[in-house]
């Protein structure tokens, strides 16, 4: 039934309601949140901004799961990123080695290989998910939304009994 | 693009945190610090009036109160008023650094009030078919046939330091047998259960004699004095002498002669044999009357049989200070240990359960200091030690360096400094050093006192009342020094007191009182005392020496009490002997009395046989001679 009832969400939220930026850039700051394991203080960071930022709030706790279960797949890959960044290029071992020295970067875990691995791939997909999140809302309702609702198997699923009940039980709160 | 809602959000919802935290800092504070105290040294832990200043990073308390987890009537330690500064940038890395710590009050061993120790279990039920008396709270019921004495003293807490631990010092401390002066020998008894060495000899020398005779006799036998007498009878009795024919007669002459050289033979012969005789009976008199006279041997043999000379008095120093000593270095190394244990180790870090991946800990050279988990740098403290009832009894001062959960990322030791000591009265000097920065830690202990009053100190060898069980030493100088380098220990502790009294317990019944006495009256004359004590080695293998004033006299006069006892049981033992050789001997010589008779009388007939048959030779030889100038007349 949950599925049902995200699954219906989904469909709503993309139909109407929020604004396709608002849609994506919750999605790309719950991604990011769900990308970067545990609570270092740049996920305290994204939560401020996900708080202060006019997101919807629905669609980035869709995007922390996607970033937890994206993050299950990609933590090989920020392991490699982040031994690389902190071991192989030497301009940056200054900068590290000075934030090393200062306690408060602690915080940031920056010296886990995974944690600044995932962090970079975090912001990398930020920017990314946010332009092709409200591209793809923006062409969904314009494009594909109108197509459908212009289709007849649409339009006679919408006015036939069955669909009046389906609205029926979803306006009583079961779907 | 701002949500005006979730602006307010983030403003409202940290500063209701945050005034909620402020204002309950206090009690969150003494919570978490109790709660970590706790882990810390195993035991409650109470602090009260904590009083936290965020912003200048400083906090404070009243009193805290440290329960001791093996005297639970205890406090380990009360302390407070106290105030310490954290480093506020090392919280970021999660890092509990105290610059300066100030500790005043701080008293140990304090009695806990009744009202906040922990309840004793109940009783357990008594069985209900015997109806035996339940045990006492708290203790378990005593064993089948071991049931405590009346009045029998209630086992004494274990002293600190002695609860088993890795660093305790486990010495065989020496026993002094008393038995060689005490016990009631009866001489004869231990005698006659022996095969006495010098009663065998006498036994011996019997069997040579009989066998020197036995030869004896056969060589008088071999001879056959007997046949020669008879044969040379009857060749004399066949000489002529009244032929008238000159002829005859010189031939008997000639034959006179003859038997004259037989005679000599004979007589050469028998007097040889009889020298002989002589020779074997004067030498089987003197075997015997000589064997059995060295009875050193079996003096020995019963003096190690009855026990006697066992006494060993070479170590009379650790008979009666060593279970002091070692007491005294085994505390010093409880603290130590205890000590050590409180600190939280960098080393011991619980992994957290991690779905993800953990990732690869980078680490980069530290440009400037290194901190470990949790350090104090300085501990400035002042307090008292108390007497039984609390109240002060000494007051101490002194500063602690260095405190650290990891002495090899602060890189240095932790340093004690405390003076100790009452106003006109005993002073204490303890420097400490624990230096664990590398793999191998170092301790160093040194503690020095003057005019100490030591009181009663228990003494080791106290049972029988032939001992003394402690002695009071109201002044003293007492100065210790211990060092540990891994599993090597090396410890001298040196007591000089003046004036001491040794106290006895009453001599058991029946034992010798005129020892006992003897004892007290040396131990009583004893007014000053130096011990010195070292222990070496390994916590596996301790060496260990004490060496007191006391010492020589006291073997001294162990020494002599043992020797005049000595001599009266030798002189009863030598008399015991010498009676079982004389019997013995005496028995030999009429065992050979008889072959030794017969060996003489055989003799004795031969030489009359020999003499009379000399004689009526000699007669036959004048009477040829006669005949031989006149052959007629």
């Amino acid at each position: 039934m949950i599925w049902m009832r995200l699954v219906g969400w989904i469909l709503r939220v993309l139909r109407e309601g929020p604004t396709p930026r608002q849609l994506s850039g919750g999605l790309a700051l719950g991604m990011a949140m769900g990308l970067i394991d545990g609570w270092p203080i740049q996920n305290l960071l994204l939560l401020l901004l996900l708080l202060i930022l006019s997101v919807n709030i629905g669609s980035a706790l869709l995007g922390a799961v996607l970033g937890s279960m994206l993050g299950l797949l990609l933590d090989p890959v920020a392991d490699a990123l982040g031994g690389w960044l902190l071991q192989d290029i030497g301009a940056l071992q200054g900068v590290w080695t000075a934030m090393y020295n200062s306690p408060p970067w602690a915080l940031t875990r920056f010296n886990n290989t995974v944690a600044l691995g995932s962090t970079v791939l975090a912001l990398v997909l930020i920017p990314i998910v946010f332009v092709a999140g409200a591209w793809a809302v923006r062409n969904y309702r314009e494009r594909v939304l109108t197509r459908l609702k212009g289709a007849r198997w649409v339009q006679a699923i919408m006015g036939s009994r069955f669909y009046g009940w389906f609205l029926k039980v979803q306006d009583m709160g079961f779907i | 693009m701002i949500r005006r809602s979730g602006f307010l959000l983030i403003i409202i919802v940290p500063a209701i945190v945050v005034v909620s935290l402020y204002l309950s800092r206090n009690v969150l504070v003494a919570r978490v610090a109790e709660s970590a105290l706790s882990r810390m040294v195993g035991a409650p832990v109470a602090i009260s009036g904590v009083d936290l200043a965020p912003f200048q990073m400083t906090a404070g308390f009243e009193q805290l109160r440290i329960v001791d987890a093996q005297r639970p009537e205890r406090y380990l330690a009360v302390a407070g008023p106290g105030r310490f500064d954290v480093n506020g940038l090392q919280l970021f890395a999660r890092k509990l650094v105290i610059d300066e710590m100030r500790l005043d009050g701080l008293a140990m061993g304090m009695p806990r009030p009744e009202r906040e120790r922990p309840a004793a279990p109940p009783p357990a039920p008594a069985p209900a078919d015997d109806g035996a008396a339940a045990p006492p709270a708290g203790g378990s019921p005593p064993a089948s046939g071991s049931k405590p004495k009346p009045g029998a003293p209630a086992k004494e807490a274990p002293a600190e330091g002695d609860s088993g631990s890795l660093f305790s010092i486990d010495v065989a401390l020496p026993t002094l047998n008393f038995d060689a002066l005490t016990q009631e020998l009866d001489v004869g008894r231990i005698t006659s259960g022996q095969e006495l060495a010098s009663v065998q000899a006498v036994a011996q020398a019997e069997a040579s004699a009989k066998q020197r005779l036995t030869r004896l006799q056969q060589d008088i036998a071999t001879a056959d004095f007997e046949t020669r007498f008879n044969v040379l009878r009857s060749d004399m009795q066949n000489v002529q002498l009244k032929s008238g024919n000159l002829n005859e007669i010189r031939r008997s002459v000639e034959t006179l002669q003859g038997l004259g050289r037989r005679m000599d033979a004979l007589n050469n012969d028998i007097h040889q044999q009889a020298a002989a005789t002589q020779r074997t009976v004067g030498d089987v008199q003197r075997d015997l009357s000589q064997a059995g006279s060295d009875i050193s041997g079996d003096l020995a043999a019963v003096r190690r049989l009855a026990g006697l000379g066992s006494l060993d008095v070479s170590h009379v120093g650790e008979l009666l200070f060593g279970q002091v000593v070692v007491q005294r270095f085994n505390q010093l190394m409880g603290y130590l240990q205890r000590a050590r244990t409180m600190l939280a180790s960098d080393d011991a870090s619980a992994a957290a359960p991690l779905d993800r991946r953990e990732g690869r800990i980078i680490t980069f050279p530290v440009t400037g200091r290194a901190y470990p988990t949790f350090l104090v740098e300085l501990i400035d403290f002042n307090g008292f030690t108390p007497d039984a009832e609390g109240r002060p009894k000494r007051d101490f001062r002194g500063t602690l360096r260095g405190l650290s959960s990891s002495a090899t990322t602060y890189g240095e030791p932790v340093r004690l400094d405390v003076t100790a000591g009452k106003v006109g009265g005993e002073r204490w000097d303890i420097t400490g050093t624990f230096d664990h920065t590398g793999d191998v830690g170092r301790d160093a202990v040194v503690v020095a006192g003057t005019r100490i009053d030591l009181g009663a100190m228990s003494l080791g060898g106290g049972s029988g009342g032939l001992l003394p069980h402690q002695v009071a030493m109201p002044q003293a100088r007492v100065s210790l020094e211990f060092r540990r380098d891994g599993r090597a220990i090396l410890g001298k502790l040196g007591i000089d007191a003046s004036p001491v009294a040794f106290e006895f317990r009453p001599a058991d019944p029946g034992s010798d009182t005129g020892l006992a006495g003897s004892m007290r009256d040396l131990f009583a004359g004893i007014r000053t005392l130096d011990v010195a004590a070292n222990i070496g080695g390994t916590f596996s293998k301790p060496e260990f020496s004490v060496t007191t004033s006391v010492d020589k006299a006291f073997s001294r006069h162990l020494e002599n009490l043992l020797g005049q006892r000595m001599a009266k049981i030798e002189r009863e033992l030598r008399r015991d002997i010498e009676q079982q050789v004389a019997a013995r001997r005496a028995e030999a010589q009429r065992a050979i009395e008889t072959p030794l008779q017969q060996a003489n009388a055989s003799m004795a007939q031969a030489q009359q046989e020999l003499k009379a048959l000399q004689d009526r030779l000699k007669a036959q030889q004048r009477e040829a001679e006669r005949r031989l100038r006149n052959p007629f007349g």
